[in-house]
């Protein structure tokens, strides 16, 4: 028996690179939060990892002899060095967008993101913290099959290796989005605020994390608080279970797709949202972009014409 | 016109097909007015060049330059690396005695198997009897499959072994999981949990000036230094004022948290140091901008956090909610690290020392 599961699952890892259509959305989606990691802070490069802010080069040299992490950004105080992995690191994250050399671009955004969020922690959010561990999953995958200007050639045999390599790094993804809203939903489940339904009310009270208008605007609105304190916790601890039915993933991924993007405008964390979101669609089946893509076709078409399925 | 160009000439073996693979390869590379290649066993080969026979252009690649001298082997690859763009660094390197040696080596070894490897539309696989075999194939793609899979269920066990509350597992292999986890793969994904932000948090600064005519040191007003970044925030959230304002919090709410922690238990070892001293430097760095160098001297800086906690859901509405308003004031810094000039003493030990609530 165990030998009948080991055969399915060499089929099911080697016969085709699974969610090539999400890993290519991912990718450009970390190319962009990458994007606005660097040019957000280049008007106060100096300030946030150089010598005027609270890491001076020195400073640094000993927090990280604590905490023994490693960053290119220790081999030189010189601001020219900061200049220059700064624009490595735009160029390699613009490469990601594009799709140009996508597993170099990869590889050379890790190592770069790793040095910068080592330079200075203080500025990070859990969306750094996943977006650098699903970063090192992203080098061995197969990301520039769509979305890319650099299309791999059509017709191309790929090998089963490579499949399978990439079916993996897919899997290790999906493991780690289980570990991430297992333990965050855990955690709110436990907190009295969470279960009494009111810690959006705090949230929304706090002038970071409240939009100016539809803050004070929703903190009235007990029902909408409540439902969504219990809906975030309801989203986070099913998505480990839910994840992996065929039909239940996509209602799940899509709902905390939408939870995210209302972080995003109503919290104002554009880029944790950014990274959040785009991960997730890594996880949503070529299928389903297909059903997608071609709904708008099957709705508009002409009520009169037989469709192709029909002529068939 | 220009003169007409004599390429050089490749001799293969038409029969491999690793060696028709890397010719493709090359052509796609190199213009054919540099380069021409020639089947070993054509009798082009025979007419054009009869000082190469053929069993040694079957043995290894020769390339005939323009000059008619002949390259063998890996001087033929070094020859042939001129010619292809991004490649010249091979030829540079193949000037060095040991690289050109091993390089010769390498090429002997492989030049008799290169019937084990066939190429085609762009990769390259190994195909050797042994390994042709489907069955091997199908076992050694079982066996990877069951490695990479083993291998993920060990790392995501040892993540969830971090991510866990403690446990006996954790109390005991702690030291095994954190030497694992760290430090590619710590996480934490606590997110507003379990609770959320009660407070709201702004940071302010005090300067001690002393006027340039030698007058007498004077405090200036508390400088709100977040709110108008949070505004800037709020104006557009990919602004600098969000890294802005997180290192500063994240600076500052530290080194109070540490005071506080030390105040509770003074016997407790915390690294207060280290949080005093990017303290100091960070409170260099915004101080600079508050006042004018022309007139006066910085002396000292010190920082507060306002806590302002938001009004309980219970109350809400009321005309006087019950909000409650904590402040920490945090020690004077020098911007240089010096001690506190003398005449210091009254001003520091009016309102200094941390962790003081009011």
């Amino acid at each position: 028996m165990i030998v009948d599961c080991l055969r399915s699952l060499r089929v099911m890892l080697a016969r085709r690179p699974h969610n090539r259509m999400g890993a290519a959305i991912a990718r450009a989606g970390f190319g962009l939060w990458l994007t606005s990691y660097y040019l957000q802070s280049f008007a106060i490069l100096d300030f946030v990892w150089g010598e005027h802010g609270p890491f001076p080069h020195s400073e640094f040299l000993q927090m990280l002899e604590g905490t023994g992490g490693f960053s290119l950004l220790k081999l030189s105080a010189s601001p020219v060095m900061l200049y220059a992995l700064w624009a490595l690191g735009l160029s390699a994250s613009i490469c990601l967008i594009f799709g140009i050399k996508p597993r170099l671009a990869a590889l050379t955004s890790a190592i770069l993101l790793w040095s910068f969020h080592e330079r200075n922690p203080t500025i990070l959010d859990g969306g750094d913290n996943l977006g650098r561990i699903v970063l090192m999953f992203m080098i061995p995958m197969c990301t520039a099959a769509h979305l890319s200007l650099k299309r791999a050639i059509p017709g191309r045999v790929v090998s089963r290796v490579r499949n399978m390599i990439h079916n993996v790094a897919l899997l290790a993804v999906t493991l780690q989005f289980c570990m991430l809203y297992g333990a965050s939903g855990s955690a709110k489940a436990n907190g009295s605020l969470w279960q009494n339904g009111t810690a959006i009310y705090y949230v929304l009270m706090n002038d970071v994390y409240a939009h100016p208008f539809f803050g004070p605007l929703f903190s009235k609105h007990f029902l909408i608080i409540t439902i969504a304190s219990y809906a975030t916790i309801a989203l986070q601890i099913s998505f480990p279970f839910l994840v992996w039915s065929k039909r239940w993933r996509i209602v799940s991924i899509l709902g905390l797709i939408s939870m995210h993007a209302g972080i995003g405008y109503l919290m104002g964390l554009v880029r944790f949202s950014l990274v959040m979101g785009s991960g997730l669609a890594m996880l949503l089946p070529d299928e389903f972009y297909r059903t997608v893509m071609l709904a708008p076709r099957r709705l508009f078409a002409a009520p009169g014409l037989p469709s192709k399925a029909a002529a068939r | 016109m220009p003169q007409e160009t004599v390429p050089a000439v490749v001799i293969y073996d038409g029969r491999c097909r690793f060696c028709l693979g890397f010719k493709a390869w090359v052509e796609r590379r190199v213009s054919c007015d540099r380069l021409r290649f020639v089947d070993c066993r054509s009798r082009e080969r025979a007419v054009e060049f009869p000082e190469v026979r053929e069993f040694e252009c079957l043995e290894a690649m020769v390339i005939a330059r323009p000059d008619r001298s002949i390259r063998v082997g890996a001087d033929a690859l070094a020859e042939l690396s001129s010619l292809l763009p991004g490649w010249g660094w091979f030829g540079t390197m193949m000037r060095i005695d040991i690289v050109r040696r091993l390089a010769r080596n390498a090429y002997r070894w492989f030049a008799p198997r290169r019937h084990l490897v066939s190429c085609g539309s762009g990769i390259c696989r190994f195909s050797a009897p042994w390994f042709e075999a489907r069955r091997f194939r199908r076992w050694g793609e079982l066996a990877a499959a069951a490695l990479l899979v083993a291998g993920l269920a060990g790392h995501y066990s040892f993540v969830l072994l971090h991510l866990l509350p403690k446990n006996p597992v954790t109390i005991i292999y702690g030291d095994v999981v954190d030497g694992y986890v760290r430090p590619f793969f710590v996480q934490n994904w606590h997110l507003f949990a379990p609770t959320p932000p009660l407070t709201k948090r702004s940071i302010h600064i005090q300067l001690a000036l002393r006027p340039k005519d030698r007058g007498a040191v004077a405090l200036s007003e508390w400088f709100d230094i977040t709110t108008p970044l949070v505004r800037r925030l709020w104006r557009n959230r990919l602004s600098p004022a969000v890294t802005r304002q997180r290192t500063i919090e994240g600076v500052v709410g530290s080194y109070a948290n540490l005071l506080i922690q030390q105040r509770q238990s003074p016997d407790s070892e915390l690294p207060l140091n280290h949080a005093a001293r990017r303290y100091r430097f960070l409170l260099a760095a915004i101080a600079g901008k508050l006042y004018s160098e022309d007139s006066f001297e910085l002396l000292a800086v010190r920082a507060r956090l306002l806590h302002e906690s938001a009004p309980p859901i219970s109350e809400l509405g009321k005309v006087n909610p019950n909000e409650e308003l904590r402040s920490v004031v945090l020690p004077w810094t020098t911007p240089l690290g010096a001690g506190l000039p003398s005449e210091f003493g009254e001003l520091s030990s009016e309102n200094s020392g941390g962790g003081e609530a009011r």
